[in-house]
């Protein structure tokens, strides 16, 4: 059973270093480019994980996180927040909505695969695929 | 080197949270704190050499050289180019590791900081980025490098060769998302000393245009680094101060 992660980012070039780190492994990349599409997908997917930017349009990481922490049937799907800033105010914020984890950019791709791993078994699956399952903005 | 992945309860949390040299964490505690004493921000200033040469370059414009300086001490270039200006060239020192560290761990471009006056200038159409940062301490940072350059960077980050860059998008979302990690990094930095801020969204355009906006009431600093046939120019101006 393939392992279902959420890629919540605006900036593409993101989710393509999503999709690459994970592509050899056995999952499945969902993607979503802002908050309210993330939130849309995690309710009807039920991802495994999500991996979730903080500044992002039309709604941002941090309430994004908060809106699933808030439901009932989606407070349990663990959340990695991706940010470029590493001041302690964001990472205890982080910490206070609920986050299982955090990335700080730039990470290598092994560092992403640490984070993914410390929450669910990844197996490696040879020839896996770079095309989403579901490509941002559908 | 990678700022790497963290976890909330891993040992590597301390990591991330790189310190800034003494230097730079003092003047902007200082700074920051707004009944700092002028004596004891120059004595902080006067410890660090290359801020000292370049705060004395801006109190004396005129100057072609230290022996032609009119200010002359670290007191009075201080109240001639303004605190906020001391701070500016300072927190240029993180902002330059904010650069070096991204290109090195996303595109494995090492950069070497390089006197703009080094370098032709850029000409014609490039790429230029910028974001804002808005909070206690006001500004932008500003990023531009030639169209070429900013393809080869742009397909180094996501593994492809050049040609494959699908579409223009793809090139400015890219340069955005580096200019992105290297705003939020020095983000990270002034409010480490106490000057939170927020970021505006990332803008990457094609210009011809290669001046810095002039507002009578911003200070800027050009910035340029040189890599493997690559340079960059990068711009800090600050439009409000902390004090």
């Amino acid at each position: 059973m393939p392992v279902r992660i959420l890629s919540v980012d605006d900036s593409k070039t993101i989710r393509i270093l999503v999709r690459k780190a994970l592509r050899g492994h056995d999952c499945e990349v969902l993607e979503a480019t802002n908050g309210e599409e993330g939130l849309a997908i995690a309710a009807r997917e039920k991802p495994d994980v999500i991996l979730l930017d903080v500044t992002m349009p039309v709604m941002d990481g941090v309430t994004m996180l908060t809106k699933l922490k808030e439901t009932p049937e989606l407070r349990a799907i663990p959340v990695v927040m991706i940010t470029a800033e590493s001041s302690w105010d964001s990472f205890q914020h982080f910490t206070r909505l609920g986050a299982r984890d955090y990335l700080v950019k730039p990470f290598r791709e092994d560092e992403l695969l640490q984070a993914v791993s410390r929450i669910v078994v990844l197996s490696p699956k040879p020839g896996g695929t770079l095309e989403p399952t579901i490509p941002a903005g559908q | 080197m990678s700022r790497g992945v963290t976890n909330f309860h891993g040992s590597a949390r301390g990591r991330d949270l790189e310190s800034l040299p003494e230097s730079v964490a003092r003047l902007t505690q200082l700074v920051a704190r707004r009944d700092a004493d002028l004596e004891e921000i120059a004595a902080v200033v006067a410890r660090d050499a290359e801020l000292s040469r370049r705060l004395l370059e801006i109190a004396n414009p005129r100057a072609t050289g230290a022996g032609l300086f009119v200010v002359e001490t670290i007191e009075e270039a201080l109240l001639r180019a303004g605190l906020g200006c001391a701070l500016l060239l300072t927190m240029s020192h993180p902002l330059t590791s904010a650069i070096v560290r991204t290109f090195r761990s996303m595109a494995g471009i090492q950069l070497v900081r390089t006197p703009p006056e080094a370098l032709t200038p850029l000409r014609g159409r490039h790429l230029r980025g910028t974001i804002g940062f808005h909070g206690r301490m006001e500004g932008t940072i500003e990023l531009r490098m030639s169209l070429r350059a900013a393809r080869r960077v742009a397909a180094t980050v996501l593994g492809i060769p050049p040609k494959d860059l699908e579409t223009p998008d793809l090139l400015t979302d890219t340069v955005g998302e580096l200019l992105n990690i290297v705003s939020g990094d020095f983000k990270s930095s002034l409010c480490n000393a106490g000057l939170g801020c927020r970021l505006s969204p990332p803008q990457v355009e094609e210009t011809d245009e290669c001046h810095y906006p002039k507002k009578s009431d911003a200070c800027f600093e050009c910035m340029a680094f040189r890599g493997p046939a690559l340079k960059l120019f990068v711009g800090i101006v600050v439009t409000q101060w902390p004090c």
